[in-house]
């Protein structure tokens, strides 16, 4: 009878979990929304559901990624600079400090909300070290359930492979799988709180609704159809009831995608140029038991506040025992004014390059300096007229130094 | 021809016997002279310009009659002749001084009959001003048509003496302009103006798109909301182009909260008092007037964390905006802040670099402004006042004779008499002509009232001759009217209102009781703060004050705490008060109390419970303060900023408690050079003024009130010790002998003259109420004012009806 009564104690403690305190948590990146310069992402006629996510979030004006899918990854799930060694484990090619010595894998968050009691899902995208399986990288790093399109299982034409929870699927359409995936996930809420990372490959990849994958079409296109699988995604959890205690991040992993900075003809390679517009994404964040959402700021944002974000949301910042990089963005969406709990700074690496930025200014490890604000694309120099630029250059001087202080290995492509 | 021998010799003996053809005075007053006065006053020595070896009592000049009653004077106060010289007889003193008084009693009769002046006296710069205001019940608030007027030349200390006041073609131009100003304010033909509503803030935000943050620069506006960081002013931009658009009353309104009054930073670093509630001030400024016209108009308490709504009603003249400040926020630069404070909180904050605002902001005190708005204008009645009184219900089309009449009307109340037709005939016909000439009505009607004030029955206080001078010859009079004017501009500096001048126009006004009811009333009046403010700014030398300024490094609380404001309010509130009947003016010289706010009191070292707000205080036993030469408004305007002058002080004690008025310096003496090392003391260097004879005249009576005050320094605070550690010694010896000690034996010397005193201060209120100079005739009504007083305890109030009694001031 004890037991029985403990047990039930147990059980009745565990389900009423406060929702507010463990919120599920949606982190999607996707490359293919277009915007200004200004942010504004959209309009109301080709992607209203990007738009109906900004009135009902907030939207960071100056938030940074890291350029490639591997570092962003790395960066996002383990709240380090790759620098200070993001490595996962598993997942991805570790870098030796010095020759023989490895460092040891940073924990990705979402290892952390599983022993809390979360469900853990990657969808769309992963990035691996090529060697390890697939299944077993994602689990290593946290994830209980998968639904994800193997680039190196990718045919040129014909079906695709998906691995849905370590099983092979051959489909058609992989997008519209992977969007079944999850719209079922979501249509079917459990007691416990959920985390889902969902990386979208490009549409081109994956194809547009029902089209085949090849075919390729405009950069609008790509958005619409972005825009209808987000629409899909925020229906369903409206329908189930979670919005409410739904934390969901909408960013992107490389800045292009404006008039002004389009997409390198050739895709993304190497010789990505090192610059703001680079790495300066949308991120939205919609977060309705912290705010009422619909506002614009101009805080600031890199890749690895994400990790310390959702420690703070669910209370586990105690369960890390070395410093993170990033900052919780917490008091940001709380709405508080102290600049003391929020950045003011964000960097990020490109190449070899080391970039770093204020709300104004940007430095980066080659002693380019330039005035975002007056200078959006980096093509002049800073004015001598300019009293306040010296100083502000000074301290981003002063920081990055302080950072690569703490670098001891070279950063990774 | 030759004349016989025995002929000369009977010449010679008429003339040994015509000498003492009766005047034993002549002889008596002759040898008293020649023992006591003339080896300085006489051939070979005249000091202090005065000579006496000249004077034949039989034959005495007018012009020597004041040498007489100096005498007299000197020989009363026992001044003359000098310690250290053999005195004369008591009983000689006395019987020369009454024959001298006899003689210039007789003088005087003589010489009020020959003269008979008539003053021609202007209304200077403030009563014109004053005068405007009430003719035409206009407010005043950051209008000021004497803006550009010439300053008005002092004549014994006023600047109502109708002797110093000329009128240059400067100032002829000058009237014609500011009656020009003045006609376009006042005549308001159309309907009245309709209001305007300009603001700022949440609702009238018209796009939520944030702007960039910038730097330095003034209040920002984020999502709608504005807040002040420092004390930059916060305004209505659509406002500020060409300011409200019409004279009137205006409501502001603002929403308001302090925000982190109490915050992360120290008091020191921001420079900041945060246990003081945030204070918002509304001033208003004229773009076209430029900074000068800037005024704060109001201040606020804000509370902490919680929004307030205020009203604040104010008249703008036209053409004038407002801002909001932050009265008393964090000083200094934001640049400061973000360089040099920022780093020693914030470590991603780089000393001595101009760190970006988003750093701070949000983080320190702020005064948050969540709406701003101005609404008007709006009026009590329209027309206004002022234009309908003398244009009442104006007609639609144009009507000559109404203009005339309103023409007519205007100059009765402006001449402050009553007038006839005839004699505006030449101003109903110049606006006649310029309406003939550009057909526009009221332009016309302005140029009439333009010229109207520029006629000299308006500028002038006219005293006219009596016309009947052989049967009126001893009659000088005023009439009803003058006699208005004259009392009107002594307790008001503006002209009679209704009352006073339906008086004047019943021909009672020259009664003495019914006069003395104007007095009363008219001391009792809001209006009569120009004769306190006017008279003690002259008298007790407030209008000095703040033109040699103290240094800002050294005297920091002078300037923030607005002590020179409080300083000259503290004076005229002491004023006021011995003005209130049952009061003697013997408290100026010393009493127990005085006025203070918080910032005077601390700056006197005196204890006091409450904030701003003046309010009467007794002195403790302990402080050396208590009438008028404890007051830090005298003891600031007599030094130069940086030290006392003792030289100064003392002029200031004879001239103005004493009524003693010492020669001026002679030319080309060189100015003392301060000693900045503070190795000597200024009593060591004035000692040429002892070693020096012809210094030592002069200096002998005026250095020791000077140096007696020698432990209030140069903003009237009190000191022991000079600044370097030398010792002050404040007792002193005056010419006459007396040995006195500090401030408290200054004023037990003057309460034990108290008849010198009153003298003193009668008249120079008889120089300001008759606006001329005193003359050798108004000495009976000064004298008879000072036997009685005693008899009143000395009250200020009853010296003022002894003045508007005496017959110098009934007279012309």
């Amino acid at each position: 009878m004890r037991l029985f009564l403990t047990t039930a104690l147990l059980v009745f403690i565990s389900a009423s979990l406060d929702a507010t305190s463990h919120p599920n948590v949606i982190l999607i990146l996707s490359s293919e929304v277009p915007r200004d310069e200004l942010g504004s992402y959209g309009t109301d006629t080709q992607t209203p559901n990007i738009v109906r996510l900004q009135k009902q979030g907030v939207r960071y004006q100056i938030a940074w990624s890291m350029p490639t899918f591997q570092l962003s990854q790395r960066t996002l799930l383990s709240g380090k600079y790759p620098t200070t060694g993001n490595s996962l484990t598993k997942g991805s090619t570790t870098i030796p400090i010095e020759p023989k010595k490895t460092r040891p894998p940073a924990i990705s968050v979402a290892s952390i909300l599983r022993k809390t009691g979360y469900l853990t899902i990657a969808a769309g995208k992963w990035a691996d070290d090529g060697l390890t399986p697939i299944q077993e990288s994602l689990i290593a790093n946290g994830f209980d359930q998968h639904c994800i399109l193997d680039s190196s299982l990718r045919n040129q034409q014909g079906p695709q492979t998906i691995v849905v929870n370590g099983k092979k699927q051959s489909v058609e359409n992989p997008g519209k799988a992977i969007n079944t995936f999850l719209i079922d996930f979501l249509g079917n809420p459990s007691d416990k709180p959920f985390f889902l990372y969902y990386p979208m490959h490009s549409p081109n990849l994956v194809g547009l609704n029902d089209k085949s994958p090849q075919k390729s079409a405009s950069p609008m296109s790509h958005a619409r159809h972005v825009d209808r699988i987000l629409g899909q995604l925020l229906d369903s959890l409206d329908e189930s009831g979670q919005t409410k205690n739904t934390l969901i991040v909408f960013t992107s992993i490389h800045g292009f995608g404006t008039k002004a900075t389009p997409a390198p003809a050739n895709g993304l390679s190497d010789e990505i140029p090192a610059t703001n517009s680079m790495v300066l994404v949308p991120f939205i964040v919609q977060a309705p038991f912290l705010n009422e959402g619909g506002h614009v700021t101009r805080d600031l944002i890199d890749f690895t506040d994400f990790a310390p974000t959702i420690l703070e949301l669910t209370s586990n910042t105690n369960l890390v025992d070395y410093p993170l990089d990033g900052r919780s963005f917490v008091p940001s969406l709380k709405g508080v004014d102290d600049p003391f709990q929020k950045r003011n700074w964000i960097y990020a690496q490109a190449g070899k390059v080391r970039m770093m930025r204020d709300w104004q200014h940007f430095l980066d490890s080659d002693n380019n300096f330039h005035d975002l604000i007056k200078d959006p694309f980096q093509k002049e120099p800073v004015s001598p007229l300019d009293k306040q630029a010296p100083g502000r250059k000074q301290r981003l001087e002063l920081i990055l130094q302080r950072l690569e202080s703490k670098l001891t290995i070279p950063n990774s492509k | 021809m030759k004349t016989p021998p025995f002929l000369s010799v009977i010449y010679i003996l008429l003339l040994c016997f015509q000498a003492p053809a009766a005047e034993p005075e002549q002889t008596k007053f002759q040898s008293f002279l020649s023992s006591h006065c003339l080896r300085c006053h006489g051939l070979k020595n005249q000091k202090a310009d005065r000579r006496f070896d000249r004077l034949e009592l039989s034959n005495i000049e007018l012009s020597d009659a004041g040498l007489l009653q100096d005498i007299v004077d000197q020989l009363n106060l026992g001044t003359m002749p000098p310690e250290g010289e053999p005195q004369p007889d008591a009983r000689d003193i006395k019987e020369i001084v009454s024959s001298l008084t006899g003689l210039l009693n007789k003088l005087r009769e003589e010489a009020r009959q020959s003269s008979g002046n008539v003053v021609l006296r202007r209304l200077n710069r403030i009563e014109y001003r004053n005068t405007i205001r009430d003719l035409f019940d206009l407010e005043m608030t950051g209008f000021d048509p004497t803006v550009t007027f010439p300053a008005d030349n002092v004549t014994d200390g006023f600047d109502n003496v109708g002797e110093g006041l000329v009128t240059s073609d400067y100032l002829l131009q000058n009237y014609l302009d500011a009656a020009r100003t003045i006609a376009d304010k006042v005549i308001r033909p159309g309907p009245q103006p309709q209001t305007v509503h300009y603001g700022v803030g949440a609702q009238f935000a018209s796009t939520t798109t944030p702007t960039v943050s910038s730097s330095d620069k003034d209040g920002r506006i984020d999502s709608g909301r504005l807040f002040i960081k420092f004390r930059q002013p916060l305004l209505i931009p659509e406002l500020n182009k060409s300011g409200v658009p019409a004279d009137g009353e205006y409501a502001i309104t603002f929403t308001a909260c302090g925000v982190r009054r109490q915050s992360r930073y120290k008091d020191e670093d921001l420079r900041y008092d945060s246990s003081q509630p945030m204070r918002l001030s509304i001033s208003i400024q004229s773009r076209e007037l430029g900074p000068t016209s800037q005024k704060i108009v109001a201040e606020y308490e804000i509370p902490d964390d919680r929004s307030v709504e205020i009203e604040h009603r104010l008249w703008l003249q036209k053409g004038f905006t407002f801002s909001v400040h932050w009265a008393n926020g964090p000083e200094g630069s934001f640049k400061r802040i973000m360089r040099k404070v920022l780093p020693k909180y914030n470590p991603d904050a780089l000393l001595l670099a101009r760190n970006p605002p988003e750093m701070y902001v949000g983080s320190g005190p702020e005064l948050h402004v969540k709406s701003l708005e101005i609404e008007g204008p709006f009026y009590k009645e329209w027309p206004p006042k002022g234009f309908s009184r003398y244009f009442p219900k104006p007609p639609q089309s144009p009507e000559l004779d109404y203009l005339d009449q309103s023409l007519l009307r205007l100059a009765s109340e402006a001449y402050r008499r009553p007038v006839k037709q005839e004699e505006i005939e030449p101003y109903m016909t110049l606006a006649r002509n310029h309406y003939d000439k550009y057909g526009e009505y009221w332009e016309a009607a302005k140029y009439g009232v333009q010229s109207l004030l520029t006629s000299p029955h308006f500028l002038y206080l006219v005293e006219t001759e009596n016309t009947n001078r052989e049967e009126l010859a001893s009659d000088f009079s005023l009439t009803q009217h003058e006699l208005a004017t004259r009392l009107s501009y002594f307790l008001w500096s503006s002209m009679p209102d209704r009352a006073l001048r339906s008086e004047a126009d019943r021909g009672t006004l020259n009664k003495p009781k019914v006069i003395q009811g104007h007095v009363e009333r008219m001391l009792a009046n809001d209006k009569a703060s120009a004769f306190v403010e006017n008279f003690t700014g002259q008298w007790l030398n407030l209008r000095k004050l703040g033109t040699m300024p103290p240094d800002p490094e050294k005297n920091r609380e002078y300037y923030a705490n607005n002590l020179e404001e409080a300083m000259r309010r503290e004076t005229q509130l002491y004023f006021s008060h011995i003005l209130q009947p049952s009061h003697s003016i013997l408290e100026f010289i010393d009493s127990d109390y005085t006025f203070l706010n918080s910032a005077l009191a601390t700056h006197y070292g005196i204890p006091f419970e409450g904030g701003d707000a003046f309010r009467k205080v007794k002195i403790p036993e302990s402080t050396e303060r208590g009438g008028l030469l404890g007051h830090g408004s005298i003891l600031t305007s007599t030094s130069n900023g940086v030290e006392t002058l003792p030289v100064t002080r003392g002029i200031w004690v004879l001239e103005n408690l004493l009524g003693v008025h010492p020669n001026p310096p002679p030319p080309d003496i060189e100015p003392l050079e301060p000693d900045t090392r503070g190795v000597t003391t200024i009593r060591e260097m004035m000692e040429k003024h002892r070693k020096i004879a012809t210094c030592y005249e002069c200096h002998r009576k005026i250095d020791p009130f000077g140096l007696a005050l020698e432990n209030y320094d140069h903003l009237g605070s009190w000191r022991s010790i000079y600044t370097k550690g030398l010792s002050i010694d404040s007792s002193v010896q005056l010419s006459e002998g007396t040995i006195l000690k500090g401030p408290t034996g200054i004023k037990e010397y003057i309460l034990a003259r108290p008849e010198q005193f009153t003298r003193c201060l009668t008249e120079k209120l008889l120089v300001y109420a008759l606006g001329r100079r005193l003359s050798f005739t108004d000495r009976a009504d000064v004298d008879r004012v000072v036997a009685e007083l005693p008899k009143h305890n000395y009250s200020l109030r009853q010296l003022i009806h002894f003045i508007v009694a005496s017959r110098a001031f009934n007279s012309k």
